[in-house]
């Protein structure tokens, strides 16, 4: 990067433009949630093992930026009864852990996905707004 | 299974022995379930590397480095729920704790050994019981007050070790005037902490208390690491094969020197 490019971003920062803590400390709060109920997403249609669902979300930039968050995630949503697993024998080793949507997870997960929708409607409205003044 | 090396093996070990501590602390997650995640991942990105070549500590590192620190995972219950439950015990035991070690510092460096080696060790157990509450709630506060123990243990053994032959050496030149007195029935007594042979045997016992808990924590680091890293306190060190290696070397190597200190 530029050393000018440095200087504005450090000047920007510096000069209360934007307030960086507060915008880390946002998006990883934004993260969490959306994590879990990404994770929900890629086990819905298909059972996946763990490091195919975190090749999955590898392609929604900046969701995941530690992979290995995903383990605790699926171990939470299986004690909530959301998620649940099976091990199966794979032709390149030890057995894999799939994971599924409960009868339960599936019905959450719609209530999760039309709360997501009316939410992001929502904001992408008063941004429109925003923009229109 | 893939084949790895054995500096790989030691990281891919201690990173999971991070992982599981991490995921105990969180307490809403199976520990268990998620280390057996993360061993499968590890092993499903390196299974399609060359079967015939083990796999190198430096290629694992980089899927580690992607799988990020256990402790800062954001989706961690542990760092959500950490502000809400400040355990009170804990706050209590550091002062416990800093209170005893001044106290043992001060005892075990001047007139009374043995109850200030007692209270340091009273410090330890105090330290041990808040990292446990703090595993619960706030593992960062367990790691102050096992730092502070560690701290004052440290202090207390390098104040024998520089201490003791510094007074060796200065009562000795008190005892050569004494013994150039002997003639004399009236030269005063010499006080205990002023005798060399004291200052040996406080000495000796450091040493060998010191060699002796290497010796086991190095020889439990062979068969239960894990163990041995709650032993230790993990949220300030993580035991690898080479470490538990070298603490049974420095305890055998520490304990010769300790022992015949104390014995003759």
């Amino acid at each position: 990067m530029h050393p000018l490019a440095i200087a504005s971003y450090l000047l920007l920062l510096y000069s209360g433009f934007v307030n960086e803590g507060f915008a880390e400390n946002w998006t990883t709060q934004a993260r969490k949630g959306v994590l879990e109920l990404a994770v929900l997403n890629a086990i819905r249609d298909e059972r996946l093992y763990g490091y195919e669902i975190v090749k999955r979300l590898r392609r929604v930039r900046g969701l995941v930026i530690s992979e290995g968050t995903i383990y605790p995630i699926m171990s939470r949503l299986q004690r909530e009864r959301l998620v649940e697993s099976s091990l199966e024998p794979s032709p390149e080793g030890p057995a894999r852990k799939y994971y599924s949507l409960t009868p339960v997870g599936e019905a959450t997960l719609e209530r999760m996905n039309a709360i997501w929708a009316a939410m992001t409607g929502g904001v992408e409205e008063l941004r429109g707004d925003d923009s229109a003044d | 299974m893939i084949a790895l090396t054995d500096r790989a093996r030691d990281h891919l070990e201690r990173y999971l022995d991070e992982v599981r501590r991490v995921a105990a602390a969180g307490g809403d997650v199976d520990a268990d379930d998620v280390v057996a995640g993360v061993r499968e991942h590890v092993e499903a990105e390196l299974a399609d590397e060359d079967p015939g070549a083990p796999i190198t500590a430096e290629r694992l590192d980089q899927v580690l480095e992607r799988l990020g620190t256990p402790g800062r995972w954001e989706g961690e219950p542990r760092n959500a729920g950490a502000e809400a439950a400040q355990p009170r015990e804990a706050h209590t035991a550091l002062i416990a704790v800093i209170a005893l070690g001044l106290v043992g510092l001060l005892l075990a460096t001047f007139e009374r050994p043995v109850p200030g080696i007692a209270l340091l060790a009273a410090g330890g157990a105090v330290a041990r019981v808040a990292l446990m509450a703090g595993d619960r709630a706030s593992s960062e506060l367990g790691e102050l007050v096992l730092r502070t123990y560690w701290t004052l243990t440290a202090l207390a053994v390098l104040v024998l070790l520089l201490a003791a032959p510094a007074v060796a050496v200065w009562s000795s030149a008190q005892i050569g005037g004494f013994l150039d007195g002997l003639a004399n029935p009236s030269a005063p007594p010499i006080p205990g902490t002023r005798d060399p042979s004291y200052w040996r045997w406080i000495t000796g016992l450091v040493a060998a208390s010191t060699a002796a808990w290497w010796t086991v924590l190095g020889l439990a680091g062979v068969k239960w690491r894990p163990f041995a890293n709650r032993l230790v306190g993990p949220a300030l060190v993580q035991l690898s094969a080479a470490s538990v290696r070298g603490l049974i070397a420095c305890g055998v190597f520490l304990i010769l020197p300790s022992l015949w200190m104390l014995l003759t």
